[in-house]
């Protein structure tokens, strides 16, 4: 299974405090994980965002993704994922609309993308 | 920016408000940032309105109610998310602090309503308002 949670998004931490680079969680086996918790940490007068989403894996396992210069657009999709409610893009409601049973939570599973923007894929 | 109504909102969320309580302090965050919005203004306030209806009565009615208004802003939210600038650009602060409001009335996502505050508050600044006094009024 490939994660999604890419979008630009990644640049992450795992175990709730610590955050890794991006090579390191580029580096982590595919999980799958509940989003949990979606924040703004910092909001800049250019409009530009530092978002942090925190997960829960299946394993039990918190894993916190922190973004810095982020986009209104990484933020709506965020919020997608947080609430299950995924209108934006038609393939990525397809598959989550596949693999939403237990709603309202969703399971994360790829590969995801938004047009235009690559997937991350391990 | 003014981080004090975020941060106020945050730790209430961490004493343990209920939900209801942060929804409610969200809308009036959005409310008091309601003169920046140039268009789509009618859309927020029937969030905003769905949002304190939902506050005070969680039924699904209202859930359903606030759930429309999210909807009617949702487009909008879309719009800005694929880089539009069909739309005044000032106004997304606002329009979107309204959205995740709407979204807030979704059962559990009381951080939704912590974001919403978040972004009214860059609104705030511009507006040279002071949301932490609105919103800590909530939780009297």
């Amino acid at each position: 299974m490939k994660y999604l949670l890419g979008l630009g998004l990644l640049s992450l931490a795992c175990g709730a405090a610590h955050p890794l680079s991006t090579a390191e969680v580029k580096s982590l086996p595919p999980f799958q994980a509940t989003v949990v918790a979606v924040m703004i940490r910092d909001l800049h007068h250019s409009g530009s965002l530092t978002i942090r989403i925190e997960l829960r894996r299946d394993d039990g396992l918190t894993v916190v993704i922190e973004e810095p210069k982020a986009t209104f657009r990484q933020l709506a999709f965020a919020s997608c994922l947080r609430t299950n409610r995924v209108y934006w893009w038609p393939q990525v409601f397809a598959d989550f609309a596949r693999k939403s049973a237990q709603r309202p939570q969703y399971k994360i599973q790829g590969p995801l993308s938004i047009p235009g923007q690559p997937s991350h894929e391990h | 920016m003014n981080t004090d109504a975020a941060t106020i909102m945050q730790q209430a969320a961490t004493r343990g408000a209920s939900q209801r309580n942060l929804v409610r302090a969200a809308a009036a965050a959005v409310r008091a940032v309601l003169p920046a919005v140039k268009t789509r203004g009618y859309f927020v306030r029937k969030a905003i309105s769905a949002a304190e209806c939902w506050a005070k009565d969680p039924c699904e009615l209202n859930q359903r109610a606030a759930q429309w208004a999210g909807l009617s802003l949702r487009w909008r939210v879309m719009w800005v998310s694929a880089g539009s600038r069909k739309y005044d650009p000032r106004d997304d602060l606002v329009v979107f602090a309204a959205y995740f409001l709407a979204v807030s009335t979704h059962n559990g996502a009381a951080d939704m309503a912590i974001l919403a505050v978040t972004l009214a508050n860059g609104a705030a600044a511009r507006l040279d308002v002071d949301l932490a006094p609105i919103v800590t009024a909530q939780f009297l």
